[in-house]
Parts: C-alpha cells; sequence; structure tokens
C-alpha cells in the first residue's frame, strides 16, 4: 500500500525560525534546502513557505533585505528580528509540550 | 511590516507584485539549476521544478493578501464620514473619517496623531489586519514523505 505523506501542522514557523537563528539571513529557496539537507523525512511546500516568510515578516519575528547571491543574482534574504527568537522559544516550548503528550499517550495507552 | 507599508502597497501593488515575482522565480530558477548541474536536462529540470513549486498564482495571492490591504474589503466596509465641527470660539474645522473597521486601536492611535483642534483634521485610516500571527500556525505545511 503506498504510503500517504502526512502534514506537521503548524511547524513550518518553528522550522524557519529555528534555521534562521542558527544560520543567519537565507533566502526561501536555501531555508527549503537546508531542511531537506538536515532530513530526507521533511519537505518544506514550496507553495506555503512564501506566505508563511511574508506573514512572519508582517508578525515582525523576520525582517527581509535584498542580497547579491554568488552567482551576482539578487535575492530577498530573511532574518530572524528580536521579536522572533522570543517567538521561537514559545514555539518550541509549544512543540515540545505537544510532543511530549503524545510521547505520554504511546508509553502509558 | 506596518499597517501603514500594507497600506501605501496597495498604491504601489504592481512592484509589490514585480517583487513576488522575482521571488518566486529566483526560487524556481535556483532549483532549475541545482537539478541540471545534477544532469537533468534544462527542459525537464524546468518542468520539474515548476511542478515542484506548485500553484505560483496561488501563492502570489496568498503573499499578496498579507502585503497589501485588501481594498475591496476595505471599500465594502468603511463608514466614511466627512463633517464640520463646531469648536469654541466659534472656529470650525473639517472632519474626514474612515471608521468603522476591526482595528479601532489603529483608527485611535492615527487619530490622536492628527488631532489639532482648529484646522481639518482626524484623518483615521483604520484597516482590516488579514490574520494573526497564530492563524497561520495551523496551516499545514511541512510534509512528512513516509
Amino acid at each position: 500500500m503506498p504510503t500517504r505523506p502526512d502534514t506537521l501542522q503548524g511547524s513550518l514557523p518553528l522550522l524557519i525560525l529555528t534555521i534562521l537563528h542558527r544560520r543567519g539571513a537565507l533566502h526561501g529557496y536555501a531555508i527549503t534546502s537546508h531542511v531537506q539537507s538536515l532530513s530526507d523525512a521533511l519537505r518544506i511546500e514550496e507553495g506555503s513557505l512564501y506566505p508563511a516568510l511574508h506573514r512572519m515578516e508582517e508578525a515582525g519575528w523576520i525582517k527581509a533585505r535584498t542580497i547579491t547571491t554568488e552567482h551576482n543574482r539578487k535575492a530577498r534574504a530573511y532574518e530572524i528580528t528580536h521579536a522572533g527568537r522570543r517567538q521561537l522559544g514559545i514555539e518550541e516550548q509549544r512543540w515540545r509540550s505537544i510532543t511530549g503528550a503524545v510521547n505520554y499517550v504511546l508509553r502509558h495507552a | 511590516m506596518s499597517w501603514i507599508s500594507r497600506f501605501v502597497n496597495v498604491f504601489r501593488s504592481s512592484e509589490v507584485d514585480r517583487a513576488l515575482e522575482d521571488e518566486i522565480g529566483f526560487h524556481i530558477e535556483s532549483r532549475v539549476e541545482e537539478l541540471v548541474a545534477a544532469g537533468v536536462s534544462r527542459a525537464a529540470a524546468e518542468a520539474t521544478a515548476k511542478r515542484q513549486f506548485g500553484n505560483q498564482l496561488r501563492v502570489r495571492e496568498l503573499s499578496r493578501d498579507v502585503k497589501i490591504v485588501p481594498y475591496r474589503y476595505a471599500a465594502a466596509h468603511a463608514n466614511s464620514k466627512v463633517r464640520w465641527l463646531h469648536a469654541p470660539g466659534n472656529q470650525r474645522y473639517l472632519q474626514f473619517e474612515v471608521a468603522g473597521f476591526r482595528q479601532p486601536r489603529c483608527a485611535l492611535a492615527v487619530s490622536e496623531a492628527c488631532g489639532q483642534p482648529g484646522r481639518p483634521d482626524s484623518v483615521s485610516v483604520p484597516f482590516e489586519h488579514s490574520r494573526q500571527p497564530a492563524d497561520f500556525l495551523a496551516s499545514p505545511d511541512v510534509e512528512v514523505q513516509g
């Protein structure tokens, strides 16, 4: 039976904020490539990435600036803000509480 | 991005569209280059990159909603008023007000900032703040390959 790709609700902002926090300013393509280089199991939906980035920018969690890539092309790079670092802490805590609750059920059911 | 820039973007929507197009174009072109470097023909790489990206129009529309105050919504929900107000000392001044949106704090803030008795003032331009950040946290956006 073919396996169905599942989705992780709410994990995209957490992944984006974590990557930008640890790797500095990156453009959208570099964010997706970085996730894929770290995990074959996860794939960021490219169609969801940009609206999410723009919403996070609107929320003040990240800010954008234009950079020139090594191939001399202009790209829009995003970096985490102070508010974004604060939000990252909230997201991490939320993620841990969800996974902790699921693990608890798996252990004790 | 402040609500002011979102409002300003209404008047420069073509620039916003062009920036979105450039950003999406850069993403797809980067994927194409990666596939070509891996030995895929350019035509096949372009087709794969576009397919993987998905519906570009939908992405542009979603991002546009974030970057631009939805003016159709604004037109439908605005409660515009222009009226003469009488101040002490027989002075009159014109008040122009656009009110009735869901963000009264914005309206109040702008109104307070502009409000100086004795001159045309109280230009309140509130807007509909699209969605709260928490709303998009619930979107399914990361696939688990299984």
